[in-house]
C-alpha cells in the first residue's frame, strides 16, 4: 500500500487527532524510504551470513552426496579438539601479535625519518608506498623469485660471500619468518603513512616550544611526540590486526601453507577445509569462530588504549 | 635578566630572500622593547634570531656582552610566548606550566610551588587542571606566559602574543602583561604588528619595513617625530594621512596638483618642495577638517578638493574616509556631522599640523603638531 502523509491524515477517524495521524504516516513513509537500502543490506550482508551461521551447524559437503543434515555444534567441536587449528591460531596471532608491532615500530621509525627531511618529502613517502600499492600476487610472484633456493638472486649472492642459506620459503625453520617478513616488508608503509599524517598534524610551535622549553630530543619523543601520536597508533594497529587475520595471498603463493602446515593461519586452513576438502559446514564453523576471536581481540586492544590514554593522564598530574 | 646587543643582524633564506638587513639594536636589562613592523618587515625573523630558533646568517647577537649565536635556545635561557598553537595539547595547563621545570629535572615539591605561584600571578589558578585542548584562545596565552615565567629566563620573547585574542582580552592581556613585566623586572622583546599594542606596552621600539630599521625610540617620539614618511603613517591610531604634490606653481609658488586636483598650499610648505616641484605633506587624521561649498577655509591653511567616501559615527566622533582623486584619507571630527555620500568638500589642515617629508627619500623635513585624537574605542578594546 502507498501512503502519502495527505490521504493518511484523510483517512484517520475523526476521533483521532490529526497529529497522531500525522506521525503514523510520517514513520510509514520512513521504513518506505529506507527499504530499498534495508533489501540490499539483507541481500547482500545479512543473507550470506545467515547462511554461514546455517552451514556451520550442518554437514554441509559439497561433493558428498549425502544429505545435509543439522549435526549442531559438532562441526566446532571437532575443530577446537583437532591439533591443525590450534597451529593455524598460532601462526595467525603470531602475524598478530609480532608482525604488527614490527610494522608499527619500523613505519614509525620511517615516519620520523621522512618528517625529518627537508627536501623532498613527498618523494620519499611514495617511494616506501610501493610495496603496500602492488597487488598480493605481484608482491608474492616477486619475492619468490627473489627467495628462490636455486636460481634466486639473494641465494646467488650469498653463496657468492661463500654463505650456504637456507631455502627460505621451502625450509621449515624459515618460512615462517619469511612470510612474516614479507608482511611486514608490504604493509610498514600503510603504518607508515598514518602516522606520518599524525605527525604532520602536531603543529610547528609545539616542537619549537619544547626546544625552548629546554626539552631534549629524546624528552620531546617520549613526553610529547608519542602522546600525541597515540590516537594514530591505535588506528594503525587496529586496521593491521584486523587485516593480519586475513593474510592468504603470499602464503598461497610462496608456502602453500607448508611445509607441512608450519606456515597455516586460520585463513589458509579454512580455504583448505572449503575448497580443496569440500567440507563446507567445517569452514563455516572455523570462519565463525575467527570472527569471534577477531571482534574479542579488536576490543581488548580499544580497551586498552583507551585505559592507556587514562593512565597516562593520571600518572602526569 | 640580561643586556642584549645585536650587532649587523643579517638573514638570508635561500638566494632570493633577504629578511632581516643588518640590524644593529641594543636592549638594556630589565627594558620592554617593541619590534614593530607589517607582515614581512623581518621583526619576527630578527626574534627568532634571538631566541635561538633560527640561525644567524651574518652577525652577532650578545647576552651581557657574549656571543650567543652559536648557542641552543635552552642554552640561551629565553623564554617565548608563541602567537598560538603551542601549548602541548595532551597536557593539562599545570603540566604545560611545570614542562620546562620537569626537563631540568626539578624537585617535585618545588615545582608544584613554582607553578601555583606563577597561576596565581596570572589569576588561571583554577583552571590549570583542565587539559589545553579544552582552554579557550584567552586561556590558553594566559598558560603559555605562565611556562615562561615560571623559570627566571634571561630573555622573554614574545611573538603577538594577543593578537589571535578578541579586542576585549587583548586590551586586558596588554595590562596584564605590561604590569608582569615591570613586577619582574625582566627584559622582555615583543614582536607586533598593532601599533597600539607597541605604543601602550612598551618602553622603546624599533619600526621595521623590509628587512631594515626605520626607527628607534620611545612611542612618545617615534609618534610625534617620526623618521620617515612610512613611520609616520604606520605608527599612529590611525594611519597619518599623506598627500604627494607636484607642479608647484603660481605666484609664490604656493598652488600645487594633487592627483590632478589643484590645491592651496600654505605659506611654509615651499620650503620643502623638491628642485622639480614635488611636494609631500602629511596629517594626522584628528588635524584635517573638512569645509562644505560655500563655507569659508581659514586663511593659511593647506586646501585640497575631495568628497566624502563614507562618513562614520563613533560615538561622539566623526571618521570620515574621504577621495582626493584616487588617494584616500581619513578625517577624524570632534563633533557630530551629517555628510552625504560622494558629497563634494574641501579638505584644510592648519600649517602648524603639517608634516613635510621629502618626496623622493621620504625622510621627514618638518614635524607637524597634534591631531591624534584620544585613543578610539576600538582600539582600546572598550
Amino acid at each position: 500500500m502507498v501512503a502519502s502523509p495527505d490521504n493518511a491524515m484523510l483517512a484517520g477517524s475523526p476521533r483521532r487527532r490529526p497529529a497522531d495521524a500525522a506521525r503514523r504516516a510520517e514513520r510509514r513513509s520512513t521504513w518506505l524510504l529506507l527499504a530499498p537500502a534495508i533489501a540490499f543490506l539483507v541481500v547482500m550482508a545479512v543473507w550470506p551470513f545467515a547462511y554461514l551461521l546455517y552451514a556451520s551447524f550442518t554437514s554441509y559437503q559439497l561433493a558428498v552426496p549425502i544429505p545435509i543434515e543439522f549435526v549442531g555444534i559438532d562441526n566446532f567441536t571437532r575443530l577446537l579438539q583437532g591439533e591443525r587449528f590450534w597451529s593455524s591460531l598460532g601462526i595467525t596471532a603470531i602475524f598478530a601479535l609480532v608482525a604488527v608491532p614490527l610494522q608499527i615500530a619500523v613505519g614509525l621509525g620511517l615516519a620520523l625519518l621522512i618528517n625529518s627531511v627537508a627536501r623532498a618529502r613527498e618523494f620519499y613517502a611514495s617511494l616506501f608506498l610501493i610495496p603496500m600499492m602492488l597487488a598480493p600476487i605481484v608482491v608474492g610472484f616477486a619475492w619468490n623469485l627473489f627467495l628462490n633456493p636455486i636460481y634466486g638472486p639473494l641465494n646467488s649472492a650469498l653463496r657468492g660471500m661463500e654463505l650456504s642459506p637456507p631455502a627460505w620459503a621451502q625450509s621449515p625453520d624459515w618460512a615462517l619468518p619469511t612470510i612474516v617478513l614479507v608482511d611486514i616488508w608490504q604493509w610498514t608503509p600503510l603504518v607508515m603513512v598514518i602516522l606520518l599524517a599524525g605527525l604532520r598534524a602536531i603543529p610547528a610551535t609545539v616542537f619549537e616550544a619544547a626546544r625552548v622549553d629546554g626539552s631534549t630530543p629524546r624528552q620531546t619523543f617520549r613526553n610529547i611526540v608519542l602522546p600525541m601520536l597515540a590516537p594514530y597508533i591505535v588506528v594503525a594497529f587496529v586496521l593491521r590486526f584486523i587485516d593480519s587475520f586475513k593474510v592468504f595471498d603470499v602464503i598461497y603463493i610462496l608456502t602453500r601453507g607448508g611445509p607441512g602446515t608450519s606456515t597455516q593461519n586460520l585463513a589458509y586452513y579454512t580455504y583448505d577445509l572449503g575448497f580443496n576438502r569440500f567440507e563446507f559446514g567445517a569452514a563455516g564453523a572455523l570462519s565463525i569462530i575467527q570472527l569471534v576471536v577477531l571482534i574479542v581481540g579488536t576490543s581488548l586492544i580499544l580497551a586498552a588504549a583507551r585505559r592507556g590514554a587514562g593512565g597516562m593522564e593520571g600518572r602526569r598530574s | 635578566m640580561a643586556k642584549v646587543e645585536l650587532r649587523n643582524l643579517q638573514k638570508r633564506y635561500g638566494d632570493t630572500v633577504h629578511a632581516v638587513r643588518d640590524v644593529n639594536l641594543e636592549i638594556a636589562d630589565g627594558e620592554f622593547f617593541g619590534l614593530l613592523g607589517p607582515s614581512g618587515s623581518g621583526k619576527t625573523s630578527v626574534l627568532r634570531m634571538l631566541a635561538g630558533l633560527e640561525a644567524v646568517s651574518e652577525g652577532d647577537i650578545l647576552f651581557d656582552g657574549a656571543s650567543v649565536v652559536a648557542r641552543s635556545p635552552q642554552e640561551r635561557n629565553i623564554a617565548m610566548v608563541f602567537e598560538q598553537n603551542a601549548l602541548y595539547p595532551h597536557m593539562t595547563g599545570r603540566q604545560n606550566i611545570a614542562y620546562p621545570l620537569k626537563v631540568r629535572g626539578t624537585p617535585k615539591d618545588e615545582m608544584k610551588r613554582l607553578v601555583d605561584d606563577v597561576a596565581e600571578m596570572l589569576n588561571i589558578a583554577h583552571l590549570i587542571d583542565r587539559k589545553a585542548a579544552q582552554m579557550s584562545g584567552g586561556q590558553q596565552q594566559r598558560v603559555a606566559i605562565a611556562r615562561a615565567l615560571v623559570r627566571r629566563p634571561n630573555l622573554l620573547c614574545l611573538d603577538e602574543p594577543i593578537a589571535h585574542l578578541d579586542t576585549l582580552l587583548r586590551a586586558r592581556l596588554r595590562g596584564e602583561l605590561k604590569r608582569l613585566q615591570r613586577a619582574l623586572g625582566m627584559t622582555s622583546v615583543i614582536v607586533t604588528h598593532d601599533p597600539v599594542e607597541a605604543m601602550t606596552m612598551t618602553d622603546r621600539l624599533a619600526v621595521m619595513r623590509d628587512g631594515r630599521l626605520q626607527q628607534v625610540g620611545t612611542p612618545d617620539e617615534i609618534h610625534d617625530r617620526p623618521a620617515n614618511a612610512f613611520v609616520a603613517q604606520f605608527f599612529g591610531v590611525h594611519s597619518m594621512n599623506l598627500f604627494p604634490f607636484e607642479g608647484l606653481s603660481g605666484p609664490d609658488g604656493r598652488v600645487a596638483r594633487c592627483q590632478g586636483q589643484e590645491a592651496l598650499l600654505p605659506e611654509m610648505a615651499q620650503r620643502f618642495a623638491s628642485a622639480d616641484g614635488r611636494l609631500l605633506l602629511g596629517c594626522r587624521p584628528g588635524a584635517l577638517r573638512l569645509r562644505r561649498a560655500g563655507e569659508a577655509a581659514p586663511e593659511g591653511a593647506l586646501r585640497l578638493p575631495g568628497k566624502v567616501y563614507v562618513a562614520e559615527q563613533i560615538g561622539d566622533e566623526m571618521l570620515v574616509t574621504l577621495q582626493v582623486g584616487e588617494l584616500s584619507a581619513t578625517a577624524l571630527l570632534p563633533e557630530r556631522q551629517a555628510f552625504g555620500i560622494d558629497e563634494p568638500v574641501t579638505l584644510t589642515v592648519d600649517a602648524a599640523a603639517l608634516y613635510a617629508f621629502d618626496p623622493g627619500s621620504e625622510a621627514t623635513l618638518h614635524f607637524g603638531t597634534g591631531g591624534e585624537p584620544g585613543v578610539p574605542l576600538h582600539a582600546a578594546g572598550l
